[in-house]
């Protein structure tokens, strides 16, 4: 099996779009001084051309701009949608700046009539019982709620991730009841699959095991490189539990380790992990764009890899 | 003492071979009073660790005391933190994550209550030095493990910055320039963070670098520079601070959470010495040395940090917060010491007020 085949899903993240970069932040400020929506919207389309299928996006306020871009621009645009919430920097900047309350109104104030209804009604109820599941369900839909609306007509909502920094801090207390809950909200709400990303997969797994859930319910994203970058408690133990669950829906993510790897290496360590048939990444050019994303949807088209890696010596006096 | 001197990979290793089978058996008990952002990531890795859920802990709020009795049902989640102290015998270490004034109070009924308590401090230590000092002397009096969270010192990039420095690699240190940037406040905010006697930039975003600065060259031995308000009414948001010390070394750092494109808070540090440059920040170190010193040969190095960082046994925020929790925790079964610890956290109070006295 090619890795075209193998792969049965090749994803674009949403990483340099909103400055993040696990390798340089310096990295990160300069492709993002160089973006805006519209270049956004075009290497997103430029994405999907070239084989992407869908786009994982954090919950950032940037995105809705690009969404009602596309939707001018291109009306027919067809991809998937893989929300990743909350987009959880903005979350703690303006806690911060203006504290719990001034965050929630702030969040209020984004949303349709509709949602504000939601929003307060469950909300308040959720509250006042001091139920945490029920919490998080109405935070997921107020967070979706205003992306879904501005989202172009032909896209499709394929699955609803939880950021790692509620699932990961959830798997360290061990709280099976929100995982259970979340993963039930997003399969009856949503009618789609529950997302969990991680950085602590076998873990995970572990507790996925434990409590019972059903694999077909739920997608996993995780970080799979061959620096082992990002995956605990290691590298072996994270391929270890992949290879054990045939069947799984995993999504490997950060596959080039932040740029330490090109296109080949990266290629040639996910083609042998026989049960990873989804990866996300992010580009930032359309360039880029190309390159990745035929690459990673037929291999006989990989030309020179893209040299990104900074040699551990740069230069000899 | 356990002071750790090698590189994260060997610090890690050294915690997950030997000693940690000793971990495994008898992990210390911890108890967390705040269960704030950082409250739950220390309970979040310290359950990771033991493998069992952090049982104990006080929270002042209603709402987020109410919460985690709802989260965590087994647990026992005391509003006082004297009565947990009084109630729980079975713990052996207390992890303080509250805001920075409440700290001193907090520790010092902790060493007050004569318990062999290991007790793990938030940075900064205090909101100032006479009261940074004055539990500083008390737990050295106590003999109690005690350390407090300046975790950069457990990351990659700045350990082997560290280890540059301490072998002479870019020679005698002559000048430096370093910022702690964060782009956080650009309006009036609310809260302790904007009071003049708990808040301000140089309390909450200082005292990593300058924790930093010195762990690298020691105390200076001369302050100056200026303070500016640029958007709080009470409170400082940006400082510069030039320093000298006693080994001719000068430099200087700029302090700011109102600078825009700084994403998250970023730590950048270059020093300049006899035989190269010495460039580190979070994402990466870089070498630029003149002339061979031990292995490391003349040239340019650029390591980053996915080749420097090490897997964790969890990972929850940065990986240095694990590394971090594993040293208090193997300096807790030891009864011993552990750095940073109260008396290095007290130096940088005692920097952090020349600061605030510009």
């Amino acid at each position: 099996m090619d890795l075209a085949e193998q792969l049965e899903r090749v994803l674009i993240g949403d990483n340099p779009f909103i400055g993040v970069d696990h390798m340089s932040q310096d990295r990160a400020r300069e492709r993002l001084a160089q973006l805006n929506s519209e270049r956004e919207a075009r290497i997103l389309q430029i994405a999907f051309k070239n084989g992407a299928s869908g786009f994982v996006f954090s919950t950032h306020p940037n995105h809705l701009e690009v969404f009602r871009l596309l939707k001018d621009q291109n009306p027919d645009l067809s991809f998937d949608l893989y929300p990743l919430l909350p987009y959880a920097q903005g979350y703690i900047r303006t806690a911060t700046e203006k504290g719990m309350i001034g965050m929630l109104y702030d969040l209020i104030g984004q949303l349709s009539w509709g949602g504000k209804m939601k929003a307060l009604v469950g909300g308040s109820v959720s509250a006042l019982t001091m139920n945490p599941t029920k919490m998080l369900s109405t935070f997921v839909d107020v967070e979706i709620d205003r992306f879904l609306r501005v989202a172009p007509p032909r896209t499709k909502l394929k699955a609803v991730f939880l950021h790692e920094i509620i699932v990961d801090l959830a798997l360290a207390f061990q709280l099976k009841d929100i995982f259970e809950s979340y993963i039930s909200h997003v399969n009856d709400h949503y009618k789609v699959r529950a997302g969990l990303v991680t950085r602590n997969f076998p873990r995970l797994i572990q507790l996925l095991d434990e409590t019972g859930i059903s694999y077909d319910k739920i997608s996993l994203m995780t970080p799979f490189n061959k620096m082992g970058f990002q995956m605990n408690p290691s590298r072996e133990a994270c391929e270890r539990s992949l290879a054990q669950k045939p069947g799984i829906d995993v999504m490997g993510m950060s596959i080039l380790a932040a740029g330490m790897l090109n296109l080949k290496e990266a290629t040639e360590y996910i083609h042998g992990l026989e049960n990873l048939r989804s990866v996300v990444v992010g580009v930032s050019s359309e360039d880029h764009a190309v390159r990745t994303f035929q690459t990673l949807r037929n291999t006989s088209t990989l030309e020179a890899p893209i040299p990104q890696r900074a040699p551990e010596v740069l230069a000899r006096n | 003492m356990t002071c750790y001197r090698g590189t994260v990979k060997e610090l890690i290793r050294e915690q997950t071979t030997g000693a940690p089978s000793s971990i495994k058996l008898e992990t210390p008990r911890i108890a967390i009073v705040g269960l704030g952002k950082m409250g739950l990531l220390h309970a979040g890795i310290h359950s990771a660790l033991k493998g069992n859920p952090v049982s104990v802990a006080s929270e002042t709020d209603g709402f987020l005391s109410k919460m985690a009795r709802k989260i965590l049902p087994d647990a026992r989640i005391y509003q006082d933190y004297k009565e947990m102290i009084e109630n729980e015998h079975d713990i052996q270490g207390i992890i303080v994550t509250t805001p920075i004034h409440t700290h001193t109070p907090i520790v010092s009924e902790i060493l007050r209550s004569k318990r062999d308590l290991g007790i793990f401090v938030e940075k900064p230590l205090s909101t100032n030095h006479d009261d940074a000092k004055k539990i500083y002397e008390a737990a050295k009096g106590s003999g109690v493990t005690n350390m407090v969270g300046f975790q950069k010192r457990f990351a990659a990039t700045f350990r082997r910055a560290k280890d540059a420095v301490a072998k002479d690699e870019i020679g005698t240190p002559q000048f430096f320039k370093s910022y702690s940037f964060m782009a956080d406040i650009f309006r009036k905010g609310q809260g302790w963070r904007f009071q003049p006697e708990s808040g301000g930039v140089t309390l909450e975003v200082g005292p990593h670098i300058l924790d930093l600065i010195i762990w690298l060259f020691g105390e200076p031995m001369m302050v100056s520079g200026f303070r500016k308000k640029l958007y709080s009414d009470d409170v400082e948001d940006y400082v510069h601070a030039a320093m000298q010390f006693g080994s001719g070394l000068s430099g200087y750092t700029d302090i700011s959470w109102s600078v825009r494109n700084y994403r998250l808070p970023e730590i950048f540090l270059e020093v300049h010495g006899t035989n190269g440059v010495l460039t580190v920040c979070d994402d990466y170190v870089k070498l630029q040395l003149d002339e061979d010193r031990g292995e490391t040969l003349a040239g340019t190095h650029m390591l980053r940090k996915p080749e420097l960082q090490p897997s964790v046994p969890f990972l929850l925020g940065d990986p240095e917060f694990c590394v971090e929790d594993q040293a208090f925790l193997q300096a807790l079964q030891k009864k011993g010491s552990v750095e940073p610890d109260f008396g290095d956290a007290a130096k940088v109070n005692s920097l952090m007020d020349k600061i605030r006295s510009l």
